[in-house]
């Protein structure tokens, strides 16, 4: 009987470096797949904290009184961000006839501050 | 069969990784907007309580100048030509009150042109209009990028300092 010079299969070496290989690019793939995945949640809190600051400027921009905002409460949303809102009143801008505050919206995920947003409200006092 | 996995699920990896950088992006750019959009309204705002105390101080000053009669006066402290059209119209049709208020009209919108024209407000494009009502309208611009403007109209009700807003609107102009 006689052996082929090329016999067919593999050998035990090849198939180790074949399969590390296969295992590294699987790796590799499962990495950015779950970078994917890491990036779309985030991706998904920034525009859920963009529309939920947007959503409060808003909200104070349609009140008709500074006093209005003292009552109102926007500390939390459903979907776990916390928002954190500020009005201050600004004295330059402000007069016997009407108050200018500037409002800070900062949206918050994972006690991390994801959004930030600032705008301004002239209330007049109309009589 | 194995490479062909392999590149198949490269493949794929990369398509999802390019779709979920282009969804960041997109958010990124969202946040963007919604900043730039609220600075701008931030600035129109601060414009229009320069505007509503520009309205009261120049109904106060008016009322002073009605009630100490400066419109019989040729020399009054308002600008010679509208001081002479003032004593024009007060020659003709003295008495009545719609002359009255015609001079009243006057003199309020001289007093709100000086007050937001002169005094350095930092208004762009501010345009103040008479007539049978008073309509001022100015525009904001985008001073990060440039790109967009924030169109504010006006128009005074008549009644006492009210006014309503007709437009407030942001626009791009590329």
């Amino acid at each position: 009987m006689k052996h082929s010079r090329h016999p067919k299969g593999f050998t035990l070496v090849e198939l180790i470096i074949s399969v590390a290989a296969l295992s590294l690019v699987c790796a590799l793939v499962l990495k950015l797949f779950l970078l994917c995945l890491e990036l779309n949640q985030r991706a998904e809190i920034k525009q859920q904290a963009v529309l939920t600051a947007a959503n409060i400027m808003e909200t104070i921009k349609v009140m008709e009184s500074a006093e209005e905002f003292e009552l109102s409460e926007f500390n939390t949303d459903p979907d776990g961000l916390v928002s954190r809102v500020r009005m201050e009143l600004v004295e330059e801008l402000s007069s016997q006839f009407g108050k200018f505050y500037s409002i800070k919206v900062e949206i918050i995920s994972r006690e991390k501050s994801v959004y930030e947003l600032n705008g301004g409200k002239y209330f007049t006092d109309a009589e | 069969m194995v490479v062909l996995v392999l590149v198949v699920l490269m493949g794929l990896g990369l398509a999802a990784l390019t779709t979920s950088l282009a969804s960041a992006r997109l958010g990124e750019r969202s946040g963007e907007w919604y900043r730039s959009y609220y600075e701008l309204d931030r600035k129109a705002e601060e414009k229009l309580a320069v505007i509503d105390n520009s309205i009261h101080f120049s109904d106060e000053q008016t009322s002073a100048y009605m009630d100490s009669e400066k419109y019989l006066l040729e020399d009054g402290d308002i600008d010679d030509d509208i001081q002479e059209s003032i004593h024009a119209e007060w020659e003709k049709n003295s008495g009545s009150v719609q002359a009255e208020e015609r001079i009243a009209g006057m003199v309020f919108l001289f007093y709100l042109t000086r007050e937001l024209k002169e005094k350095d407000h930092g208004f762009e494009e501010l345009i103040i209009t008479g007539g049978h009502s008073i309509k001022i309208s100015f525009v904001e611009k985008d001073t990060s990028n440039n790109r967009y403007k924030l169109r504010v109209a006006l128009e005074l009700t008549g009644e006492k300092t009210g006014y309503k807003i007709i437009e407030w609107m942001q626009y791009n102009e590329k």
